[in-house]
């Protein structure tokens, strides 16, 4: 079988799983200022926080689900069996990262 | 003679080959270096450069010990010190550091890569004066007595001018936004570099781990200077006009400062560490004579690193009252930080475990970067714990760890790479003899200086005073550290002897003295400046090939390009991924233009800094022409199709096709221009909810159907440029839809302008009315910046550089007036939003 290039929109898969993580930290420091700011409840401000936090795994699931999860492609080479295998252990390795940093927080005290 | 385009290239001599590109690549002697633009010349300069601002850093570092060895001392008064301290810690980590990185990048990474030069020569060249001219002016203002003196890191009210009303810290924001402005050209020109122009057959899987380094770094240069680069262009609006973005009694906040600077300050010392990573695992694994263990997980490593880096932050703001949860996900993530940089380092020590260890001098001080780097590491978690940090903040703890995470990340890696590819750069080996005590002193020196102020931070001495009291318990441990201090400063002395000694006396170098097995080794050395004498195809990971065997075939031409042809220096364009040969690239030859428009770069900025604005903005306008200039001496004044390349292939030139440099390198300048605008508009939501004296006491009012013309025309000039775009390609002239998008760009900026002198509140009386004005210049600069675009359009159209294949100027335009039109059309409406958001906030309880 002869090897194709991987395609070049591919390499947006290496920073898709991390770029979750940005995303989440982001959402997560931004709802709890509108939250301290505005007196939501502590109540509303944790499941705010909380269902962010599960929005942004999904949203690495998927893409693990849709893209990292078949196996890869062996039309796409060394290259493209390279690539999977890094673009799988990112998704891993943000997923490990919001539940630490993001989800101790969820239990602590929200605006003091 | 040189072969015509028409002709076969025919095989001659590797001499008679290596006499064609000398001269085709030559830059001429005496001045006409000034108009060098080769990697090789550029990254020594660089090189060279930050080595002389280390040792004037350096020496600022010994004054502040001399003045801290004993109680009371009155060697320096307190406003020297504080200049010593801030010019210290500022010319180390702007002018050291980053460009020390950035000229080993521009130096080794093409040579790595299998290329011959980087993408943009002439903006390698002008990266390197503006460095240098930024330099001059902070290293002036020093001598004069006017350095900047409120801490390298500029913090506000004490940067504002009521508090600092001297031009201090205008050199500072000033000099460091020069500077900063030259190392993100690099930063583009690196990534562009290294996804577009690798040998052929050198997929990213076979590429040299450095490469991947390099890539991640540049890519976090990209994110992480803009927001400094916003800050202190905001500061330096704030203390020129007086509009009040960190004054928090118009609406103001000081902490605003502090997160755009640490967003940038963060990240920072990961771009200073990654390169030095890339270094190390180049070289650990020659040493180890086997090959690098974990290539996969150190990339995922680097990645993992690079993200977690930007956030976390606010790590060097656990003390300004920010909420618990807060401070609780910074502080886990400040944690988890250290796990993908012990993935390194297991990889490294796992390397070292798999093969057989040669000890010598590099090897000396990767064992010195090992126990350091891991010290500053722990002691980085100590502090990443928030009551621990509370107890150590603002003391010499802190002091101790930056210092062994910056000297073990940077110093000793440097010092050992210096070792390892001096022979490349001189062509000489070192004699050694000073070498191994010139180590010993330094490591010794180095750790006698900083272990102490670990235990006198602990202590409770605070950071960034000039003297203390003897009673305070301190005395001996800082009499202790500032006599490691000198201990080390005679290492690196010798070091300095040891190298000139080298350069001077060495033996002549074999070719591939450590036998390695990375690219750059199978060139001639020292380097010529065509670095390869054809271009080699790599079939294997590309530190696992053997540069004995490659470089006689290279130099005999049995590679691509083994030839020259219309004076050109061409190099080979590959696809981003599995290294495939795309396309020719013909890389500018010598010139002053790069000199020119970075001295004229520096005469606006020094009439920015003795506010003389009226010259700032001609010279502004100088520069602009001076790039549209650099546009007239780029491209082909003819379609070409497909040319040999050698080895039976043919391929088009980078003027003719969609992929070329030019066009990945405007993506990825406008990933640098959006980072900037999301903390400008992070910045005016930021105030919005966080900073006193909100909502101002007038309500905000913009002129909507005005705000509305100005969208409406961004677009429309968007539009023109597409139009321009599709005319071309149809094989018609342009002309007639490039004049009208001019126009109606013109119109925009006139509109916007015409916002800008009505904004209520004023600019100056409420930070609403300063954000407002930010949010317009930066439509209006764009805006005009894409009248720039067009008017090369124009000119290069007349002269003949366009035609339906070669379309890269006008999709270049039309990218611009796109990013323009998206970001006009969200900066318009968040000041036209400003009056609902001010509503909202009376919902406050």
């Amino acid at each position: 079988m002869s090897v194709r290039p991987v395609p070049a929109h591919r390499l947006w898969l290496l920073v898709l799983g991390f770029g979750a993580w940005c995303s989440a930290l982001v959402t997560v420091y931004v709802l709890h200022s509108l939250g301290c700011t505005f007196a939501w409840s502590a109540h509303t401000i944790r499941l705010n926080l909380g269902l962010a936090i599960l929005v942004h795994l999904g949203l690495i699931g998927w893409i693990g689900q849709s893209y990292a999860k078949p196996p890869a492609d062996a039309a796409l080479g060394p290259t493209g069996s390279f690539l999977h295998w890094v673009i799988v252990w990112t998704l891993l390795a943000a997923v490990a990262t919001i539940v630490f940093t993001l989800g101790p927080t969820l239990l602590l005290t929200s605006c003091t | 003679m040189n072969t015509s385009i028409e002709d076969s290239p025919n095989r001659i001599t590797a001499i008679g080959l290596h006499r064609q590109l000398a001269q085709v690549w030559a830059t001429g002697p005496g001045l006409q270096r000034l108009a060098a633009v080769n990697h090789t010349i550029i990254g020594t300069r660089f090189m060279a450069t930050a080595f002389v601002f280390f040792a004037i850093g350096g020496v600022l570092g010994m004054l502040a010990r001399v003045q801290l060895a004993t109680p009371q001392a009155t060697f320096m008064d307190t406003e020297t010190y504080n200049q010593v301290f801030t010019m210290h810690g500022s010319m180390l980590l702007f002018l050291f550091a980053i460009p020390m990185i950035e000229g080993i990048a521009v130096y080794l990474t093409p040579k790595m890569l299998g290329t011959r030069d980087f993408a943009f020569p002439r903006l390698t060249a002008y990266g390197y004066w503006c460095y240098l001219l930024g330099g001059i002016i902070l290293t002036v203002a020093l001598v004069a007595g006017v350095a900047p003196n409120g801490g390298w890191f500029m913090y506000t009210p004490l940067s504002s001018n009521v508090y600092t009303p001297g031009i201090n810290a205008d050199v500072w924001l000033l000099g460091v936004t020069f500077v900063e402005i030259s190392a993100l050209t690099l930063a583009v020109e690196i990534i562009v570099s290294v996804l577009k122009m690798r040998a052929p057959g050198m997929s990213l899987d076979r590429m040299p781990i450095f490469g991947w380094y390099m890539l991640v770094t540049a890519l976090m240069m990209v994110v992480a200077f803009p927001p400094l680069i916003l800050g202190s262009i905001l500061l330096e609006t704030e203390r020129a006009f007086g509009l009040p973005f960190f004054d928090p009694t118009r609406g103001g906040d000081a902490l605003l400062w502090q997160h755009l600077f640490w967003i940038f300050g963060h990240p920072d010392v990961y771009i200073i560490f990654l390169p030095m990573a890339g270094v190390l695992s180049t070289m650990i694994p020659v040493f180890a004579s086997t090959p690098l263990v974990g290539y996969r997980a150190i990339v995922v490593a680097i990645i993992g690193l690079a993200f977690v880096s930007f956030g976390i932050w606010v790590h060097h703001m656990f003390t300004v009252g920010i909420p618990h949860l807060a401070l609780a996900f910074f502080s886990a993530g400040s944690a988890i930080v250290a796990v993908p940089t012990a993935v390194q380092l297991f990889a490294w020590l796992a390397t070292l475990a798999h093969g057989q260890p040669r000890w010598n001098v590099p090897m000396l001080y990767i064992f010195g970067f090992l126990s350091t780097f891991v010290i500053g590491g722990l002691t980085g978690v100590m502090l990443a714990i928030v009551p621990f940090d509370w107890q150590a903040h603002d003391t010499y703890f802190v002091v101790a760890h930056f210092h062994y995470v910056v000297g073990g990340a940077l110093a000793f890696p440097l010092l050992g790479a210096l070792y390892y590819w001096l022979p490349l750069l001189t062509g000489r080996t070192a004699i050694y003899r000073l070498s191994i005590p010139a180590f010993w002193l330094i490591f010794v020196g180095f750790n006698l200086t900083f272990f102490l102020m670990h235990l006198v931070g602990l202590l409770g001495m605070p950071r960034r005073v000039y003297t203390y009291q003897p009673v305070e318990g301190w005395v001996w441990l800082n009499l202790l550290s500032s006599v490691g201090g000198f201990i080390m400063t005679i290492g690196f002395a010798l070091v300095v002897i040891d190298l000139i000694a080298q350069i001077l006396y060495g033996r002549r170098a074999r070719r591939d003295p450590w036998k390695a097995a990375t690219l750059e080794w199978a060139m001639p050395i020292p380097p010529t400046a065509y670095a390869f004498a054809s271009l080699p195809s790599i079939d294997t990971r590309a530190d696992r090939i053997a540069p004995g065997e490659l470089a006689p075939s290279l130099a005999r031409g049995e590679g691509y390009l083994g030839f020259t042809r219309n004076n050109w220096q061409e190099t080979l364009g590959v696809h981003v991924t599995s290294g495939e040969p795309e396309q020719l690239i013909v890389l500018p030859r010598v010139t002053y233009l790069p000199l020119w428009t970075a001295l004229s770069t520096g005469v606006a900025v020094l009439a920015m800094l003795f506010k003389s604005y009226i010259l700032a903005l001609l010279m502004a306008l100088v520069v602009a022409g001076l790039f549209v200039r650099w546009g007239q001496n780029a491209g082909h004044f003819r379609d070409y199709g497909s040319l040999p390349v050698g080895r039976g292939l043919s391929l088009p030139p980078h003027t003719e096709v969609v992929s070329a440099p030019p066009w990945w390198a405007l993506n990825f300048a406008l990933v640098a221009d959006g980072t900037l605008f999301t903390s400008l508009v992070f910045g005016v939501l930021y105030l919005w909810i966080s900073a006193p004296n909100w909502p101002p006491a007038v309500t905000p009012i913009t002129n909507l159907p005005l705000a509305f013309v100005s969208v409406a025309a961004l677009f429309v000039a968007s539009a023109g440029a597409r139009a321009s775009l599709r005319t071309q390609a149809g094989g018609r002239t342009p002309q007639a839809w490039i004049g009208l998008t001019a126009l109606v760009l013109l119109a925009a900026i006139g509109a916007v302008a015409v916002l800008v002198a009505n904004i209520i509140p004023h600019p100056r009386e409420h930070a609403l009315g300063a954000t407002a004005a930010a949010l317009f210049g930066y439509v209006v600069l764009h805006a005009g910046i894409g009248l720039l675009f067009l008017l090369s359009n124009f000119m290069r159209l007349s002269a003949g550089f366009m035609s339906p294949r070669r379309l890269v100027d006008l999709r270049l335009t039309r990218l611009w007036l796109d990013y323009t039109a998206i970001t006009g059309a969200i900066a318009i409406g968040l000041v036209l939003a400003s009056p609902a958001l001010v509503g909202i906030l009376g919902m406050r309880p």
